[in-house]
């Protein structure tokens, strides 16, 4: 009996030996394999551009199914990254999700604003390009309602359009990780203060304002998470499944857009400077973008290790709109493994369904 | 990914808190007035330099008779604008012509929610 009690650690002992071993041969085996492979393909599931204006894209998924919600949802992305990350890999694709789930599912996406762009501002963004868009939902589906669903500065647009237009045909709004009260973003909100940050100097000279300058501000939030990133790819080589979900992760996140010239001049000095959304006292297009004037449905995804949007900034969404129906929901994750990865398809998306599903007939 | 009994866990997790560690500093510091001016200058002289280049630039093009970026930016902004005159006709039209029914072969838009579970909320 207890011969067979000893003998338990040392097999546990040789095993884990035996597995560091074949880990390391694998890590440099694979590891050579990595840097000689090309890098995997993202955002594939079938789709139609059925709307683009410069920087602005407006794709329309292919239904999966042969029975739809009556109400469509259109996506709206980060102005500052790109949309597939909603179609990152067909086993962690958020759009296949809602596709198979019932959904029929448009997407606003961003390419590269061209430097004539640069006279776009918040009006161009959070407002006329709603109404483009929505009027292409519209007669895609041949439905009079859409549910607006924003990540982000996504999220933000989508509530800013939401609370300056009520009478526009939203059905639902769901939000992730939406920052409302900039003050509360921390290092970006530091840096970017008039005594330091010339933005007009900025803007005026450049046009747009370069990725280069906006990835150093987000790397700024987690100065160690490029080494850590690698070190955990390394750590991981021996397994394919991370290491192909970590390339295309790795691929979005450094494949940041600029921002167009006025538009970043309009997000310092309105949302950063003077925190006018949350105010209340943000124009755009000469209308009050006051929350409370949001009454449909709102969903708010928020993350708990969010160090991009962290929960103060984001909290008020809920508590300043107008809306009964409303639900906050904050999840164990990050700013991207909310809507991404592993994380995401357990928590995030099948609560984002049941919410959706009851309100979208 | 990490073996309960992998003997590199001690080092992973040594590794990780001298990462948090050292995002802590550089935060502290990240956050002070003197870095903050810092880097304010810093970029006030990398977009002066972008300027001097692009302005020298534009002078080389024009000594060899060749189109500048602001050449180039003026034909995209007249192009922009006539893209933007036609989304304005286009939107007119579609207030004049009856919305589309919707594709024929399209999927039916009458799917239903699964039976709610008992106890659970139901949306105001």
């Amino acid at each position: 009996m207890s011969e067979a009690k000893e003998a338990q650690p040392k097999n546990d002992a040789g095993s884990a030996i035996r597995t560091l071993v074949e880990r390391t041969i694998q890590r440099n085996i694979k590891g050579v394999e990595y840097f000689a492979s090309a890098a995997p393909p993202v955002g594939l599931t079938p789709k139609d551009t059925i709307h683009k204006r410069g920087t602005l894209n407006l794709y329309h998924y292919k239904p999966l199914v042969d029975e739809v919600y009556r109400v469509p949802i259109l996506m709206v992305m980060a102005t500052t990254n790109r949309g597939y990350v909603f179609d990152v890999a067909e086993e962690h694709s958020f759009v296949r999700f809602l596709l198979n789930a019932g959904y029929d599912v448009f997407v606003m996406d961003w390419d590269y604003p061209r430097p004539e762009e640069k006279t776009l501002s918040l009006d161009d963004y959070a407002s006329r390009f709603f109404d483009e868009c929505i009027r292409k939902v519209q007669r895609a589906t041949g439905e009079e309602e859409v549910s607006l669903m924003g990540y982000c500065m996504g999220g933000v647009l989508s509530t800013i359009y939401a609370a300056s237009h009520p009478e526009a045909p939203i059905r639902n709004l769901a939000c992730f990780t939406t920052p409302i009260d900039f003050s509360e973003m921390t290092i970006f909100s530091h840096m970017a203060q008039p005594e330091y940050f010339d933005v007009d100097r900025l803007v005026d000279n450049v046009g747009n304002v370069s990725p280069e300058l906006l990835q150093a501000s987000f790397d700024m939030l987690r100065p160690s998470g490029r080494a850590a990133s690698n070190r955990m790819l390394w750590d991981n080589m021996w397994n394919d499944e991370f290491v192909e979900f970590h390339r295309k992760m790795d691929r979005w996140a450094n494949d940041m857009l600029p921002l167009a010239g006025e538009y970043f001049r309009d997000t310092i000095k309105k949302l950063m400077w003077d925190n006018q959304l949350l105010k209340g006292t943000l124009e755009v297009d000469g209308r009050v973008a006051d929350l409370a004037n949001i009454k449909v449905p709102v969903f708010h995804g928020v993350a708990q290790h969010d160090h991009i949007v962290p929960y103060e900034a984001s909290r008020h969404l809920i508590a300043k709109v107008g809306s009964e129906d409303k639900e906050e929901l904050v999840m164990k994750g990050g700013h991207i493994s909310l809507i991404a990865g592993a994380n995401a398809v357990r928590r995030l998306w099948p609560a984002l369904d049941a919410w959706f599903a009851e309100r979208s007939v | 990914m990490a073996n309960d009994a992998d003997p590199m866990d001690a080092i992973r997790k040594a590794i990780g808190d001298l990462e948090t560690r050292f995002d802590d500093m550089a935060k502290a510091v990240f956050g002070t007035d003197a870095f903050a001016r810092a880097t304010g200058t810093a970029t006030e002289i990398g977009v002066k330099a972008q300027k001097q280049m692009a302005d020298q630039m534009s002078r080389n093009l024009e000594f060899f008779n060749m189109p500048s970026r602001e050449d180039v930016t003026a034909i995209g902004e007249r192009l922009m604008t006539i893209d933007e005159r036609l989304i304005r006709i286009e939107a007119a039209i579609e207030k004049l012509v009856p919305p589309d029914p919707g594709p024929a072969t399209g999927p039916k838009r009458t799917r239903k929610p699964p039976a709610r579970k008992a106890g659970s909320a139901k949306p105001k």
